[in-house]
């Protein structure tokens, strides 16, 4: 059914990448800014 | 480093490749600049080429800086080096991942399912497995001196790797993805390059982008790291 849907529209196939490298690049964003957060709080 | 100016201008210019990627029309026989062509088999997903193609890139580059900086501290012993190294070798693998999941995405719809076990998808995996084991020796060993030594070490070895695994074995080899042996046709533009010039200008723009986005990540974790040691070494 889904599958369906992403092979007539093939332009989300596409979405979907973009999608997954950007939850990728967030996720490292995120994490590197919880570490940074930590460093500070034993820093203080 | 990176000037405020120039963050502005890259978060722009990848705004600009995300955009144009998806917003620039395919037709069968292109008559306009702004018109990408409509290759069969490939259609919309084709636009996949913008948004996953860079991050196999990106891995190689980071690969590659982490390789520079573990000679250079096995030389030095400086632990900016090593720190230097650690930073690329993630990031690389967290692009690793990212294109070894939009491939594996794409696969579905070009190949029929998520993971084929063909040469390009098993040797990413093979490479993802390298670098895991880096990671894995560096929480092993305590001593810092002899962990950064030795996982300089093998950062040298694993990196030496990559080019075989990211261009000579998938090349060497029969198997799905475009640029495979016995891969003759036009099936491969990336491999050969083989597109028309508004689409190769976007690629292109696509991966300097990615690369100096790899770049800016690389400096904020490069300083992160920097700061915790300083900090580490000013409780002792």
């Amino acid at each position: 059914m889904i599958m369906d849907f992403f092979e007539k529209n093939q332009l989300y196939i596409a979405m979907l990448v973009v999608l997954i490298n950007w939850s990728g690049i967030l996720f490292y964003l995120f994490r590197l800014d919880s570490k940074i957060s930590k460093l500070e709080k034993s820093m203080r | 480093m990176f000037s405020p100016l120039s963050k502005i201008i890259l978060s722009v210019w990848i705004t600009v490749v995300l955009i144009l990627g998806f917003a620039m029309p395919m037709v069968p026989v292109p008559q306009h600049w702004y018109e990408l062509p409509l290759i069969p088999g490939l259609e919309e997903k084709a636009r996949n080429i913008i948004f996953h193609v860079p991050m196999a890139w990106t891995t190689m580059v980071a690969f590659a800086v982490s390789v520079v900086f573990s000679i250079r501290y096995l030389k030095t012993k400086n632990y900016v080096d090593e720190i230097r190294t650690v930073a690329a070798a993630g990031l690389g693998t967290m692009f690793c991942i990212l294109a070894t999941l939009t491939g594996s995405l794409w696969a579905k719809f070009n190949w029929g399912s998520f993971w084929n076990w063909d040469p390009r998808e098993t040797s990413i995996f093979i490479l993802l497995l390298i670098y895991s084991a880096y990671f894995a020796l560096r929480s092993a060993i305590d001593n810092e001196e002899k962990k950064a030594t030795l996982s300089s070490a093998y950062a040298i070895i694993a990196g030496a790797t990559t080019p075989f695994f990211i261009f000579v074995m998938p090349r060497v080899m029969k198997g799905l993805h475009p640029g495979s042996k016995g891969d003759e046709m036009g099936s491969a533009p990336v491999a050969q390059l083989h597109m028309p010039p508004n689409m190769l200008i976007l690629f292109l723009a696509s991966i300097f982008g990615f690369t100096m986005f790899f770049y800016w990540i690389y400096n904020l974790k490069v300083r992160s790291l920097l700061l915790e040691h300083t900090h580490q070494a000013s409780r002792h």
